[in-house]
């Protein structure tokens, strides 16, 4: 073979997507012996976190040709692995004009300060700002590509939710660095409000009467005092969410709040669904800010890099940039292995993406999770009244004509841009529009003014994409150690469903081992403390 | 040392100033990175010292005049093997020490292509360290000491000869470093986000749960 790689395992995870990088964790972690690798250079697939000059690179690729397939050798065929056919559709990406405020330039540690990881802050007199056309957008970003972190899939933490907790349990924790998103807005009707989510919030707010107040303390608390599987609960399964809040006697503005910003439904959320998301907003508040939710600085890239961490901490071995075909048993039999870089490398477990598992294995016909992205690099806050920082905001259609679309606002402490930037992620549900984008075009009118007038922020740059996520549950008849991950899941905004997803895998691989324990204690600080 | 910020404390008080750094290490396989680590940490060495398994990272403290350095050291967990570490390795480093092996010139080589990635990918402001370890076996070398050094000059590394086995200049690259680094005062700066351990066990704290 060609390179040192052993060649038998316990399991190969072929694939760097946030599910498989928290089962090759999950399987290191005790004791397995892990081989991860993923065809591309960078980690996480549609996971992945891109500065601006991989985000054209990746705009430009338009998915390889299939790996050639193998003739059978002893009752063994190779199954190519496939992303040939892209999951992603619909690119397009335009830039424009606009102001931008450009940061004040300490003497010397320039680079340090447009970085935006230093304590340089600038006491900003006078702000200089710089005009630039279409053109000069294009060679701007070009030229500050590096100080972007853009993500394919950006997604929030609750602050209590069981990410949260693991993260904490398994101490990949300390490999990352989070920030509180400051904002929770809604826009309706062309006008963007701050939500109040904490019972502070309520007591302060002045967008609500004194009345009003009192009932929307009382429906928080309502909300929050229903039990899991409890009667009252199972009772409110056939009726929406909407619905029940218009039984609440509060405002129509009100009822906004709760049902797009606090519980993130749409009209046609379940009255119970709608309370369960409601709880994991309520419960999160109060820790991190006035909201429930936390950003991982540089992109939601480094949670799962940070798994691959803990994993090669564990011994896991990791190759980028390899790719892997599948050795199955004609007869039906176990999946043998895989097939890379010339030589066979035996494992017990498979661990693959959906969006790579042989197409022979994948049913199309059933739904898929299919949903609009849109990346925005803009000049301005979209909410001059709030609080610096990340902003979460909901974009609802009151007469249904679309599903609600959601869009987080990075600052530059997010490290997501230099400072002067923005960048705005917008996602919605593929559904409803005639033609692409058509929701996008309706916020993006509301929101942003190419000219600046009323203060609005000016879109410099636009990046559009269709994503079609193949789910695990579209995969089927995979010989039994073969073990499918679904891509992102954007439209719920945290990664609960990606992570119960890897401790199933886990768990079906290791049912009596636990998953993701807490490290036992390593003699860590040597001297004094 | 130009870098020394901050008015001394109002009520006198002899606090000591802590600082704490995250510092990395790169080279290739078999360089000694993680023997560097285990005897600046716990003064041991292990002539088959095995990949490194198990630690997140380790932490150690030197102290520069009146100030604490306290070095939160990453190994990279054998993941630089297949050219796969991950970014997440660099961020927020604000040291690191790139290492080779004095009698293998291909370790030197790498190590320039090391230099170069953190020069490309890590924060401009680090402070980089070139250390050429293994200078116990300095009869079988194959990288002169002045090729480095002046390697080192033209690219304003820091640079020593190490050697984990006898604990030559293993102290001083660390000390070298902890001089090298400002220390600014860290205060906690709302906007500025914090080690998630460190802020969450204070949210934790704050909210007395968990």
């Amino acid at each position: 073979m060609s390179d040192d790689l052993p060649s038998s395992y316990d399991v190969v995870v072929v694939g760097t997507g946030l599910v498989e990088s928290i089962v090759a964790a999950a399987a290191a972690r005790i004791g397995k012996q892990v081989l991860h690798i993923d065809k591309n250079k960078y980690y996480g697939q549609h996971w992945a976190t891109f500065n601006y000059d991989d985000v054209q690179q990746w705009v430009g690729d338009k998915g390889e040709a299939p790996s050639p397939t193998h003739d059978p050798v002893d009752n063994l065929q190779f199954l190519a692995t496939e992303e040939s056919r892209r999951l992603v559709s619909d690119i397009s990406q335009d830039w424009f004009g606009g102001v931008i405020t450009k940061p004040k330039e300490p003497p010397k540690k320039s680079e340090a300060a447009a970085e935006g990881d230093a304590k340089a802050d600038s006491t900003d007199e006078a702000p200089v700002t710089e005009t630039l056309t279409a053109d000069d957008t294009k060679a701007k970003l070009a030229s500050l590509s590096r100080k972007f972190n853009i993500d394919l899939a950006p997604k929030l933490l609750f602050f209590k939710g069981p990410m949260v907790d693991v993260l904490i349990k398994s101490q990949v924790s300390r490999y990352l660095e989070f920030l509180g998103v400051q904002n929770i807005l809604l826009c309706v009707n062309g006008v963007i409000e701050l939500v109040p989510c904490s019972k502070s919030d309520v007591f302060s707010t002045r967008t609500v009467t004194i009345v009003e107040k009192r009932l929307l303390m009382k429906l928080l608390t309502t909300l929050q005092s229903y039990k899991d599987d409890s009667e009252e609960l199972k009772e409110l399964e056939n009726s929406t969410f909407e619905d029940y809040l218009k039984q609440q006697n509060i405002s129509e503005t009100v009822q906004h709040y709760i049902l797009y910003s606090i519980a993130m439904a749409t009209q046609e959320t379940t009255a119970a669904q709608g309370i369960k998301q409601a709880q994991a907003f309520l419960n999160s508040i109060g820790f991190c800010g006035n909201t429930p939710f936390i950003w991982p600085m540089y992109g939601t890239s480094e949670i799962l890099q940070a798994f691959c961490r803990l994993s090669a901490v564990y011994g896991g071995i990791y190759c980028l940039n390899r790719n892997a075909d599948f050795l199955v048993n004609v007869e039906n039999g176990p999946c043998e292995g895989v097939y890379s870089n010339g030589g066979i490398l035996k494992a017990q477990n498979v661990v693959v993406s959906t969006g790579l598992v042989p197409s022979c294995y994948v049913n199309r016909e059933s739904p898929s999770e299919c949903y609009q992205r849109a990346v925005l690099i803009t000049n301005k806050a979209v909410f001059p009244g709030g609080k610096e920082g990340i902003s979460l905001l909901t974009y609802p259609f009151l007469d249904s004509s679309f599903d609600p679309i959601t869009l987080l606002e990075l600052n530059s402490n997010t490290s997501s841009c230099p400072k002067g930037f923005f960048v705005v992620h917008l996602v919605s549900r593929k559904g409803k529009q005639k033609t692409p984008y058509e929701d996008f075009d309706k916020l993006i009118a509301d929101i942003f003014s190419p000219s600046g007038e009323g203060d609005k922020p000016t879109i410099l740059y636009k990046l559009l994409f269709t994503v079609d996520i193949i789910s695990s549950t579209q995969v089927s008849d995979l010989p039994a150690n073969v073990h499918s991950c679904s891509g992102p899941r954007c439209l719920s905004i945290d990664f609960h469903s990606s992570l119960q997803e890897a401790e199933t895998i886990f768990k079906r691989m290791f049912p009596d081992d636990e998953f993701l324990p807490t490290p036992e204690a390593v003699e860590e600080v040597a001297s004094e403390e | 040392m130009a870098n020394r910020s901050g008015p001394q404390r109002p009520n006198g008080t002899a606090q000591a100033k802590i600082c704490q750094f995250k510092l990395v290490l790169l080279g290739e396989s078999a360089v000694g990175k993680s023997s560097l680590v285990l005897r600046f940490v716990k003064g041991q060495f292990h002539e088959f010292q095995e990949s490194t398994i198990g630690a997140a990272f380790l932490t150690q403290t030197v102290c520069v005049d009146d100030t604490t350095v306290k070095f939160e050291i990453w190994d990279t967990a054998g993941q630089e093997r297949y050219h796969s570490l991950a970014p997440m390795y660099y961020r927020g480093a604000q040291a690191a020490i790139v290492v080779y092996d004095v009698t293998n010139q291909d370790t030197f080589g790498r190590a320039k292509t090391w230099v170069k990635e953190l020069q490309r990918q890590a924060s401009p402001n680090i402070v980089i360290a070139l250390a050429g370890n293994k200078a116990d076996l300095a009869n079988k070398r194959s990288v002169e000491l002045e090729e480095a050094q002046a390697y080192a000059e033209e690219n304003q590394l820091l640079f020593m000869e190490t050697s984990a086995k006898t604990a030559k200049n293993v102290n001083e690259v660390f000390l070298a470093i902890a001089k090298k680094l400002p220390k600014n005062d860290q205060n906690v700066n709302p906007s500025v986000p914090v080690n998630i351990t460190a802020w969450l066990t204070i949210c934790v704290l704050r909210a007395g749960h968990f």
